[in-house]
């Protein structure tokens, strides 16, 4: 089938690339880039990169051209969206291309721990996008309790009836008391409790997300991981406290 | 318009804010850390079990004026050394300058390492072998117990589940009913007891999981909430407003030393402390279970003596007087303190009242 030649295709020169990378890494020289078949750019490494980076923008989007017809019928992969996916620029942005382009890819079948690590740094984008969403929403809610510290202290500083403000420290004061009053009654607003939770609950998720990933790294390089740390910590406290009820009952 | 700011006394007074930032700015330089000590007070180590620490205080006075010796034991949210801030404030020096054989339980440091230990860890486990301890050094059937904040929560479960261990039991500034609050109260009152209630149980275990203990930063965060401007104004406006005054500048020092050395709680305790306690309300429930048994507060036959500040925005009074009818002894006696939560020990206005106050009756009860 044409999709299956197009696809083979594109794993060969995926394959060489990777392979001549390599060497080229173990030999610590440039790499021959087989794929275009031209010698490495030279001189100002700026231009160097920039040549790179403009390199990867035109293998990727040839490799999303084969992708496109590889891909399982009825799912295909826009090109656009995949040029995207391997732009480096569109890495730096959370809730970008890059982690939409990574789920449609991991979201495919699940072969034992194929794709594992993807799966969980999905995840952890996921989890960072929830989060900045959370932060978003709790500094909305704390901007409104200014807004209306403001809209009192402007209403309170300019009532006539009022006594008179004869120094910039009564100023200060009535400022900081206003704003004081706003951001207590907004600390114990349903609102406020409710998207603060929402942060902490965002931000803990976060981290444990994180901790898996990392967990995985220490496995591959053997590291105990944090959880095996907390299963030993827990051992020891666990034969302290027998040791100490021993201790009590004259056993020991 | 109510601003009427006349130019001249505008300019005046920024000349004095110059002069005094200047002032200022020349006093903070020449100040060192060695300057800003606090829980100066000579004590020396007696016993030690992993982190924990007890100390006994190196006596003030040669006469022994309280039969029973004193152990004071502050919580794990923050640390002891508030009661004993500075020498012109300081519960421990006011009571060994009349003669109270004191000792103190420091709870150190805890780390991830610390995560698993639990309230009957610390209440059954170490409280109990430094209330052993003394009772075998000073050949005694009982010892008295102070007990501040999370402190007073331990030593009234100590208490109730070892009242012939027990001489007399001190409460200061201690929660009791988690839930209790006047309606009519200010703004900034019982803020740490909805924070805590507006987490679900499973929020409260996440958070643990995630971080090992309950962060003593987030604490800060939580108590800073309370005062959020003085929060966010200390260190300029606040600092601006003592800087050139050498004594309250220090002061600030101090208390800023206190503020910022605020441990984590362990894991598994906090759990307990937030779940059953701040949400569950148990203790005042007679739910409350330490290794697996109820802890009856009737079981609480020493006398009692019960301080609480009336301007407690932590630790509302009604949730420390809530212990009154939940005790089995009529040798209950309250104690109310102007000022605030931390203000009750480190205030000038009180330093002379809770000092006397709790050693007249000691002397009385112990």
């Amino acid at each position: 089938m044409k999709s299956f030649e197009q696809g083979n295709e594109w794993m060969k020169l995926w394959s060489e690339n990777q392979k001549s990378l390599f060497e080229a890494w173990v030999e610590g020289k440039p790499p021959p880039f087989a794929f275009r078949g031209e010698a490495p750019p030279a001189g100002d490494p700026m231009k160097q990169a920039a040549q790179i980076s403009e390199l990867m923008r035109e293998s990727m989007g040839q490799w999303a051209e084969y992708a496109k017809g590889a891909w399982t019928k009825g799912a295909g992969m826009d090109p656009e969206q995949m040029k995207k996916l391997f732009d480096p620029a569109e890495w730096k942005r959370a809730g970008s291309h890059f982690d939409l382009g990574m789920e449609k890819l991991t979201e495919g079948p699940t072969y034992a721990t194929l794709w594992d690590l993807d799966r969980k740094t999905l995840g952890l984008q996921k989890l960072w996008v929830e989060r900045a969403k959370a932060v978003e929403s709790y500094w909305e809610v704390m901007q409104g309790a200014w807004t209306k510290a403001l809209e009192r202290f402007m209403k309170t500083a300019s009532d006539p009836k009022g006594e008179p403000i004869k120094s910039g420290r009564q100023l200060l004061d009535l400022w900081l008391a206003t704003a004081n009053k706003a951001l207590l009654e907004m600390h114990r607003s349903e609102e406020f409790l409710e998207v603060q939770r929402k942060m902490t609950r965002a931000s803990t998720e976060y981290r444990l997300a994180e901790r898996e990933i990392a967990e995985a790294f220490c496995e591959i390089h053997h590291i105990p991981t944090r959880t095996e740390v907390d299963e030993l910590q827990r051992t020891v406290t666990e034969l302290r406290r027998e040791l100490r009820a021993l201790k009590a009952k004259g056993k020991v | 318009m109510r601003i009427q700011v006349d130019p001249r006394e505008a300019v005046k007074e920024f000349g004095e804010f110059s002069k005094r930032l200047q002032q200022g700015r020349e006093l903070l330089e020449k100040t060192r850390d060695k300057d800003v000590q606090i829980a100066t007070t000579p004590k020396r180590e007696v016993f030690r079990q992993d982190k924990v620490v007890l100390y006994h205080y190196t006596p003030m006075v040669k006469k022994k004026t309280v039969a029973t010796p004193v152990l004071m034991v502050y919580g794990l949210i923050g640390r002891y050394t508030m009661a004993d801030l500075q020498e012109d404030r300081s519960l421990v020096r006011n009571l060994l300058a009349q003669g109270v054989d004191l000792y103190v339980v420091d709870w150190g440091t805890p780390t991830r390492g610390d995560r698993w230990l639990t309230l009957e860890d610390y209440i059954d486990g170490y409280l109990g072998e430094c209330v052993d301890f003394i009772r075998e050094k000073q050949k005694l059937e009982a010892v008295s117990l102070l007990g501040i904040c999370e402190g007073g929560v331990f030593t009234t479960c100590y208490a109730a589940r070892n009242p012939k261990k027990v001489k007399s039991l001190t409460l200061t500034i201690t929660p009791i009913d988690f839930h209790a609050g006047a309606k009519d109260a200010p703004l900034h009152h019982g803020l740490i007891g909805l924070w805590a209630r507006s987490m679900s149980h499973a929020d409260v275990d996440r958070l643990i999981e995630a971080n090992g203990n309950l962060p003593g930063e987030l604490m800060s965060f939580v108590f800073s909430m309370m005062t959020p401007v003085n929060a966010l104004t200390k260190y300029n406006l606040g600092l601006f407003d003592v800087m050139d005054d050498e004594k309250k500048l220090l002061n600030f020092l101090r208390m800023e030393k206190w503020l910022a050395d605020r441990p984590d709680h362990p894991g598994e305790a906090a759990k307990q402390w937030l779940k059953d306690l701040y949400q569950g309300n148990q203790l005042v429930k007679g739910e409350f279970r330490l290794g697996g048994t109820k802890v009856d507060l009737k079981k609480i036959t020493m006398p009692v003596l019960n301080v609480f500040a009336e301007e407690d925005h932590i630790i509302p009074p009604k949730s420390t007087q809530a212990l009154r009818p939940l005790i089995g002894t009529k040798k209950y006696t309250e104690l109310p303190l102007p000022g605030g939560h931390v203000g009750v020990f480190v205030s000038g206005k009180s330093q002379g009242i809770l000092g006397k106050n709790i050693f007249g009756w000691l002397k009385a009860n112990s």
